[in-house]
């Protein structure tokens, strides 16, 4: 937040949603929201659909657990993971092709 | 999220839009620490081939401290597993110096064969497997 607050709150906004309205909410009521059905359109998880912020926070966390699974992959297996770039859309388009591998090789394992 | 699904596999153009965010919002920051792709650095190595030995270390010396102490244990343990309602019960005897008794060797003469006692050779191995099993136990959580 104190990157966004008195900064660029509106183009925040513009992306997250207002954060004034709704207000924050208590964290009970955030764990009782019960999330949108489609919420995988829009957000990178359930909790994030809770409060702007909380989508924030959750994309914030989201971007840097991307960010350190491609360097890691990239360190091991140059060749499945090419260095990432600092576009995030070659940089979600790699982390996908990975995420299949991962999902089908967990799969193999047994459900 | 199960195990199929470690990574999500569809990141949807919001969420790119959201990412691209964030990523331009840590861009304006001028304390932008984002790694550069580098070999992985020396110290991160030895530090991981240090910790592996170590760990090997911790448990050389736990095996050791383990077999090293078994018999000491197990001294420490008979007067215990003779004086247990467990042992009054199976009816142990042990000898005044407070060992098992010996039973002499099987005779290999079958005509002189003597049916031997099930009952006492069972109680003596469950009774020997009490103390082994608390020896253990004792080791374990003191050294491990």
């Amino acid at each position: 937040m104190t990157l966004v607050e008195g900064k660029c709150e509106a183009e925040c906004a513009a992306v997250f949603g207002d954060h004034n309205n709704p207000p924050t909410p208590t964290p009970s009521a955030v764990l009782r929201t019960r999330p949108a059905r489609d919420w995988q359109g829009r957000f990178v998880s359930a909790y994030a659909t809770a409060h702007p912020w909380e989508d924030f926070a959750e994309t914030w966390g989201f971007y840097f657990d991307m960010w350190a699974v491609l360097m890691t992959m990239h360190h091991h297996l140059p060749a499945l993971a090419p260095i990432p770039t600092h576009s995030p859309s070659p940089l979600a388009r790699t982390y996908q092709q990975l995420g299949i591998f991962f999902n089908e090789s967990t799969a193999n394992d047994g459900p | 999220m199960g195990l199929k699904d470690l990574v999500p596999e569809i990141i949807s153009p919001e969420v790119i839009k959201k990412l691209a965010f964030i990523d331009q919002l840590i861009g304006r920051n001028p304390n932008r620490r984002i790694p550069s792709p580098s070999p992985l650095p020396a110290s991160r190595v030895v530090r991981g081939a240090l910790s592996t030995l170590t760990y090997s270390g911790y448990d050389i010396i736990a095996r050791i401290a383990l077999f090293r102490s078994l018999p000491l244990l197990t001294l420490l343990a008979r007067p215990l597993a003779a004086s247990s309602p467990f042992a009054a019960n199976l009816n142990v005897a042990l000898d005044p110096a407070g060992r098992f008794p010996i039973q002499p060797p099987e005779s290999t003469d079958f005509n002189a064969h003597v049916p031997t006692t099930h009952s006492d050779s069972a109680t003596r191995s469950s009774v020997t497997q009490i103390i082994l099993r608390w020896s253990l136990r004792t080791t374990t959580k003191t050294f491990v």
